[in-house]
């Protein structure tokens, strides 16, 4: 027995001896995404393992489905992964916490210089106050993709540009020469993302909310105003209806039939980041970017690029130092930057840019895609209205008026109150 | 009258293949989906899959100069191989092997932990044994979403996030009360006149147990492990919460692995990798079906 105690004693001694002796450090790293980001992303993990011995680095990748509450929940558990890819919209909700989950990427040995400062240092893009939370993993922005066959059987005309106004004739010709075919493809999600550049441009170029002072911008005369404009794009069949797109709703538009047979939509009302996989669904059609609507009478544009994703690093990882090596040779090394290509959208870095050019690695509907987006002057979201919450009544209101359940005017009461809460509560 | 009974036979019988065609449809469409590209999936409502007919076959030989039928054949299959092959560094192997070592131990340990707290619950009489009996029966009605983030926190706190340990340890300490509620009712029905001739002769009482009682519950602890194979095996939501790594996923979250956003979806890959995550399934059915039905039926019969 007293052996045995001992032999116990002696292993509970040796064991931290052997764990400091070898300095093996292992990292997690998360990220969303489907089959051809999460080989690009382990190949650029087994790179910096292979120059790093000593480093093992776990990779924990998924779909985007879930992906979020996981990671909330992990945050709050403080079981999250040292490198981490964030959801944009869900980075102020964790960068601005009181609990401090993330790293100012500022404070460690992050190497910014490939970057362009006026780009990452956008809210959206990982920046608040200076402190740095994350960096972006790419360019992109909305997108308009043109179905080039339906287009030319209505004559309509994506690349000249064009104002609201014509899109609401162009939706109700379309419409009445064929009652099943829509102007666009758009979820909730998509509209709410179309709605807040027609309010900037109809509204002085303001934002929802002013973050400095904790209030909205917008009286709830104005809000009346955006959400009867979101009844004419159902009323006036510029989208489908609302409880059909209900089914393809996030990052789903691509399964809807209507989409992939090819010719019930003139376009769809997508991201840079998806339009490939739209225009991959869609198997029978050629497509192109088109330019987006502006308002006649308004010099204010208010369509923005911004991220698909944001890398950061947790603040309780164990091996600060590492994590962030490791994320300085994923954003800064030309190898890695080669392997990753377009799997993240259009690269973050002129630097890697050249090198998917050089290469072909972007494809160009994509390329045409991040050109017309950066084409356009932005304002970008203010960062209360990037939050999660204040996102998520936006897109209730916009099924609620798509549905016919509320009115504008009532819509706009009902967000009126529901923002002016959330805005104080931050 | 005979001929009223073959009419009515004829009927029954035809109800019953009506249900059951509507019962097998989805797995049916799912397998010949497998063979479709996403374009067939979502343009045509026909079940039988294109690449099945000879114009398929034309089709590939056009593009495939010189192809022999064997080589068709191999090709028809690609959707099977290339899901098989996984996302990144594991294939469905690896996810297969992990299905395997969190569902085994976490049965037997279900088995093992059930059937001794059910023996005590219907063969002793000890102080708070209603209260506990209470206790377990409402633990029955607590959902699991409602246990699951203190259940989380704690196994946080303990280091057993991405481990197995969330799912043999509750197994282990009979957390499943629904088998415990079912063996309780199995054994009421075992009449005690068993237990009392065997400790006349002398046995104590993990031996009577042991060497009396188990051998009648067959029928229900096959039924209680069947269960409990398909529901952990199926199980999506609590290996998502617990499971991190890649390397440790199981079939359920492999599975979700290819359904991307942002990325192309190959829903004929997909639905092969369905077909394949629910072979186990299908054979275990074939395999116990005697059981599946023997054990329910028996359950509680005399209680």
């Amino acid at each position: 027995m007293k052996k045995i105690l001992a032999l116990l004693l002696v292993l509970c001694m040796a064991l931290p001896v052997v764990a400091l002796a070898e300095d093996s450090v292992t990292l997690r790293f998360s990220w969303w995404g489907g089959d051809e980001r999460h080989a690009a992303t382990i190949a650029v993990i087994e790179q910096y393992e292979a120059a790093h011995p000593n480093v093992t680095i776990e990779p924990e990748y998924g779909s985007s489905d879930g992906y979020n509450d996981k990671l909330a929940t992990q945050l709050s558990g403080g079981t999250a992964p040292d490198i981490i890819q964030i959801d944009p919209a869900f980075l102020p909700s964790y960068a601005l916490s009181d609990a401090g989950y993330l790293v100012d990427l500022k404070t460690t040995a992050f190497d910014f210089s490939l970057g362009d400062p006026a780009y990452y240092s956008l809210p959206m893009n990982g920046g608040f106050d200076g402190k740095q939370y994350g960096v972006p993993s790419g360019v992109s922005g909305a997108a308009i993709l043109v179905n080039n066959e339906m287009a030319a059987k209505f004559g309509l005309d994506f690349h000249t540009q064009y104002t609201w106004d014509d899109l609401f004739a162009w939706a109700k010709q379309v419409h009445e020469a064929d009652p099943e075919v829509y102007l666009f493809e758009a979820n909730k999600t998509m509209i709410a993302v179309a709605v807040a550049s027609w309010a900037k441009q109809n509204y002085e170029g303001k934002t929802y909310f002013d973050p400095n002072t904790k209030t909205l911008n917008y009286s709830e005369e104005e809000l009346a105003g955006v959400f009867t404009f979101v009844k004419r794009l159902f009323d006036e069949n510029v989208v489908a209806p609302v409880s059909y797109m209900a089914a393809y709703e996030g990052d789903n538009m691509q399964n809807d039939p209507n989409w992939v047979s090819g010719d019930k939509y003139v376009a769809c009302f997508a991201y840079t980041s998806t339009c490939e996989t739209l225009a991959a669904a869609a198997p029978n059609n050629t497509f192109s970017a088109g330019k987006f609507p502006l308002t006649a009478g308004s010099d204010i544009a208010a369509w923005n690029s911004n991220c698909p994703q944001v890398f950061a690093i947790n603040a309780k990882s164990a091996n600060l130092d590492v994590a962030v090596d490791f994320l300085n040779y994923f954003y800064n090394d030309e190898t890695a930057m080669a392997t990753l290509g377009s799997v993240r959208s259009v690269p973050p870095t002129a630097r890697a840019r050249e090198i998917c050019a050089e290469k072909g690695l972007i494809s160009d509907l994509l390329a045409q895609a991040c050109d017309v987006c950066t084409s356009y002057s932005g304002i970008p979201d203010d960062s209360l209205y990037n939050g999660s919450e204040a996102k998520q009544i936006m897109w209730d209101a916009i099924e609620e008026v798509g549905y016919g359940a509320a009115t504008p005017e009532q819509e706009a009461q009902n967000v009126f109150d529901q923002w002016t809460d959330y805005a104080a509560s931050k | 009258m005979k001929k009223k009974t073959v009419g009515r036979t004829f009927f029954s019988y035809l109800l019953i293949i009506l249900i059951g065609i509507i019962l097998i449809f989805p797995i049916v469409w799912m397998f010949c989906a497998a063979f479709k590209t996403n374009e067939e999936i979502f343009g045509s409502t026909g079940l039988l899959p294109r690449a099945w007919t000879s114009a398929g076959f034309h089709s590939w030989l056009a593009e495939h100069e010189g192809g022999s039928f064997g080589q068709y054949f191999v090709y028809l299959f690609h959707n099977f191989g290339e899901s098989w092959a996984g996302t990144g560094r594991n294939s469905y192997a690896t996810f297969f092997w992990n299905s395997f070592k969190l569902v085994m131990p976490t049965v037997a340990l279900t088995l093992v932990s059930s059937t001794l707290v059910a023996y005590g619950f219907a063969r002793f009489n000890f102080p708070g044994k209603k209260l506990l009996f209470g206790i377990l029966i409402g633990t029955l009605m607590l959902p699991n979403a409602v246990v699951i983030i203190p259940r989380y926190a704690m196994y946080a706190d303990w280091g057993w996030v991405d481990t197995y340990m969330p799912f043999y340890v509750p197994a282990a300490l009979a957390a499943a009360p629904f088998f415990v509620y079912m063996l309780i009712q199995f054994m009421r029905g075992l009449p005690r006149d068993l237990d009392e001739s065997a400790y006349i002769d002398g046995c104590s009482t993990f031996r009577t147990l042991v060497q009396i009682l188990l051998p009648l519950m067959v029928p229900a602890l096959f039924s209680a492990g069947l269960f409990q194979f398909m529901w952990t095996y199926n199980d999506y939501f609590n290996s998502l919460v617990f499971i991190n790594s890649a390397t440790k996923y199981t079939v359920s979250l492999g599975l979700r692995l290819s359904l991307d956003g942002e990325s192309v979806v190959n829903w004929g890959k997909m639905m092969a990798a369905s077909c394949i995550a629910v072979l186990p399934l299908i054979i275990l059915f074939f395999a116990a079906q005697k059981y599946f039905v023997e054990g329910i039926a028996t359950t509680g019969l005399k209680g």
